[in-house]
């Protein structure tokens, strides 16, 4: 049964209209409300779908949803609405819809309070979304059959995005499962992990020792560098300091030296002086005693004389022989040279040979360049000559006392010039004076800047502990320490390069333990990881995880086939129409074939002309309806009554778990036995308990409101 | 009885496992939780690699 009532008030402005049902309040739930317009066949269909959540319910058409809503929405209407009703097996579901203006006259949102009552009287709220899960609101008015045949498509296009609406539902669980395993205890993970952790921690441990000992033959070289260094330095500063004493004492004897030789040298000198005038005086007197012979007559007096004359002329000084001594002396050489030819046809070479000595002497003085040590080589062998002349002579000129004087005088003359002489070979030579090493400001400035180079160095090297004291026992540590030994051969160049791959070394293996992605980050995220996994607990699916990756999967696939399921179906069914200009490939036939198929089983059966056909297809491309013996029916040669049969019908099987609320509004179209068809399977459904109400609408003709009632079996 | 919508959906595939989770979607009184569950049974006993 179905029980309602309303109070229903519309402002129109003037007055505030009230509206009352004008059909029985109580009626069985099978029933027709037959009446004039206006009597409140609309309204009661309205309030009732409006009780049960339809003002937007998307499966109602737009036009019956713009109905209901105007009564949720119209703030000229207040309403308060009851309406309880019943299945066949004793399940109830009732709803009190309320609207009404707050004290200030403003219109307050609509109160729908619903509730299901079970066949034991247990009361449960139902909300909105509880109602459209276990109940269907069908409110609708049969009118063009294409058009209705096509909000069937709709229908199955609804299904399948509920479908696929479903399946993301069902997605995201299953991917929440699927992570909640991930999370879950997982032996062979912990074990995994563990035998990770474990190698991590060696390699952990290998790098570590390997960065330690390049840390630590960095440090020791760089001792050992600084070390190095400094007795480098050391050894420079060293060198150099001897080179400055050695210098400074060479310079010293030097000096020494150059000052002794200079004052032998000048005591020679006036040795020389002296045995030069000795030697000239010897040669004047010489002369006197030649002008002695030649008074005797025994010597051409010619060239004595001119001798004579030149003698007196000048002064034989070694120390100033005139300019035009040589001039002066190649004439006396000619005349000499005239004498001697006289002296040589008389055949007295002897004294031609004195004379040609004598002028050689002259000579040997004229070339002043080479000077004494030309008058040393030639003095012996003049005087020699000389001598044995005079003896010569003297043996002609023994007679004469004088002579022998002058002979005398002579010999002692030859003495002194041989005196002189033995002066002369005395004499060293000039010494030269030794080039003195001086230290030098470039020695003064090495040893300087070296001396800072140390100072630098140590301060330098203090961090490492080489000082300039302990450097030597580095160095000798170093030849011990075998770490060291590969090093210890390196020149300068060779050791910073094997430095500096070490601390490349060193920072490689730094990132490498301490670095983004580095060991102890890996090794964090892991145990972490292990603890985690130790803490959580296991998981009923975990040995099926597998399992749930495929439903994934699998869901996923359906997913996207539906979405493409429902292009197809759009393309070429869709609110403006059949596309039957386009041909479908083998996938899309095969796939609306099903849809056809679908179709087919919805309305099931029809009624055409006379005769009940039961359904197998229908093509909405080709427009025909194939039945089950093999006829086949176009679409458009359905009148409207058997059209209006087949949609409800179709519309009351297309979701038979659900509990019915059915309202079929302006059904006078449909003749007496379509509608009675549709009666009758309201009944059914009620029946079978799968109805609560099937209530529909014809307009009467000039007949009083009244419920027409259709009582099933029970 | 049989829900028209969901036996269509059903219809479209061949496949039994996917045939099953259309199946397991239109009974209301079942949440994915148990849907799921019910999923890895039906694997798990046809033994699916």
């Amino acid at each position: 049964m179905i029980e309602y009532n309303y109070t229903f008030f519309r402002d129109e402005g003037d007055e505030v209209r009230p509206y009352h049902p004008r059909y029985p309040l109580k009626f069985f739930n099978v029933a027709d409300l037959n009446g004039n317009s206006s009597t409140g066949k609309s309204t009661l269909m309205n309030l009732i779908a409006l009780a049960f959540y339809g003002s937007d319910d998307p499966t109602l058409s737009a036009a019956l949803r713009n109905r209901v809503k105007y009564l949720d929405e119209n703030q000229k209407v207040t309403l308060d609405f009851k309406v309880e009703m019943s299945t066949s097996e004793g399940n109830r579901l009732k709803s009190h819809v309320v609207k009404k203006l707050d004290g200030n006259g403003h219109m307050l949102p609509t109160e729908i309070t619903a509730y299901e009552i079970d066949a034991s009287g247990n009361e449960r709220r139902i909300f909105k979304e509880g109602f459209r899960k276990k109940y269907r609101l069908i409110y609708d008015i049969p009118d063009d059959p294409t058009k209705r045949l096509l909000h069937s498509i709709e229908e199955i296009q609804k299904a399948q995005k509920d479908y696929t609406d479903r399946i993301i539902g069902l997605k995201k669980t299953a991917s929440l499962i699927e992570e909640e395993i991930r999370k879950s205890k997982d032996p062979a993970a912990i074990e995994e992990y563990n035998a990770k952790l474990v190698k991590l921690n060696e390699e952990l441990e290998r790098t570590q020792n390997t960065v330690n000992v390049a840390e630590t033959t960095v440090k020791e070289l760089r001792k050992l560098q600084y070390a190095k260094k400094i007795k480098t330095i050391t050894d420079e500063i060293d060198r150099l300091k001897r080179l400055k004493t050695t210098t400074d004492k060479q310079n010293r004897k030097i000096n020494t030296d150059n000052k002794k030789a200079e004052s032998e040298y000048r005591i020679a000198l006036t040795k020389l002086n002296v045995a030069n005038t000795a030697l000239f005086q010897t040669y004047r007197d010489c002369y006197e005693k030649m002008k002695i012979i030649k008074d005797l007559g025994e010597i051409d007096p010619i060239p004595i004389d001119y001798w004579f004359s030149f003698n007196q002329k000048i002064d034989l000084s070694p120390k100033d022989i005139p300019e035009d001594f040589v001039p002066i002396t190649n004439t006396l050489i000619e005349s000499v040279e005239r004498a001697g030819k006289k002296y040589k046809s008389d055949n007295d070479e002897n004294k031609y040979a004195l004379l040609t000595s004598l002028m050689n002497i002259l000579k040997d003085y004229s070339q002043k360049n080479e000077s004494i040590e030309i008058l040393q080589t030639t003095t012996d062998s003049i005087y020699s000559e000389l001598k044995k002349e005079l003896n010569v002579i003297s043996q002609k000129v023994k007679k004469s006392q004088d002579y022998q004087n002058a002979q005398k005088s002579l010999e002692e003359c030859i003495k002194k010039a041989m005196n002189a002489h033995q002066a002369f070979v005395s004499v060293p030579k000039k010494p030269e004076e030794q080039d003195k090493i001086e230290p030098g400001e470039d020695i003064k400035d090495k040893l300087e800047a070296e001396e800072k180079s140390l100072t630098r160095t140590v301060t330098e090297s203090s961090k490492y502990g080489v000082n300039a004291t302990n450097y030597y026992t580095i160095l000798d540590n170093a030849q011990k320490t075998a770490v060291l030994l590969p090093y210890l051969q390196m020149d300068s160049y060779q050791l910073p390069t094997a430095i500096r791959q070490l601390e490349n070394d060193i920072r490689d293996g730094e990132s490498a333990i301490n670095g983004k992605d580095g060991l102890k980050s890996r090794i964090a995220i892991i145990t972490n990881r292990l603890e985690e996994l130790e803490k959580s607990k296991e998981h009923p699916l975990f040995k099926y995880r597998k399992y749930v990756e495929k439903i994934i999967k699998t869901l996923d696939t359906i997913q996207k086939d539906l979405s493409t399921k429902n292009g197809i179906l759009s393309k070429f069914v869709n609110t403006q129409g059949v596309a039957t200009n386009l041909t479908p490939n083998p996938e899309q036939k095969e796939y609306l074939n099903r849809v056809w198929k679908n179709l087919g089983k919805r309305l099931n059966h029809i009624r055409f002309i006379d005769t009940e056909y039961e359904i197998t297809e229908v093509n909405l491309i080709t427009s025909e309806i194939t039945t089950t013996t093999g006829k086949t029916i176009k679409i458009f040669d359905m009148g409207t009554g058997e059209s209006q049969n087949a949609y409800l019908l179709n519309v009351l099987r297309s979701n038979q778990e659900s509990c019915i609320i059915a309202m079929f509004d302006e059904c006078e179209n449909m003749d007496y036995n379509l509608r009675m068809g549709i009666r009758q399977e309201l009944i059914s459904l009620y029946d079978s308990g799968h109805l609560l109400l099937g209530l529909t609408a014809s307009h009467g003709k000039n007949e009083a409101p009244r419920v027409e009632e259709f009582h099933g079996t029970k | 009885m049989t829900d028209l919508n969901s036996e269509f959906i059903t219809s479209l595939y061949d496949d039994d496992f996917k045939k099953m989770i259309i199946q397991l979607l239109s009974e209301t009184d079942l949440n994915d939780n148990e849907r799921i569950h019910k999923l890895v049974e039906y694997l798990a006993q046809e033994k699916v690699e």
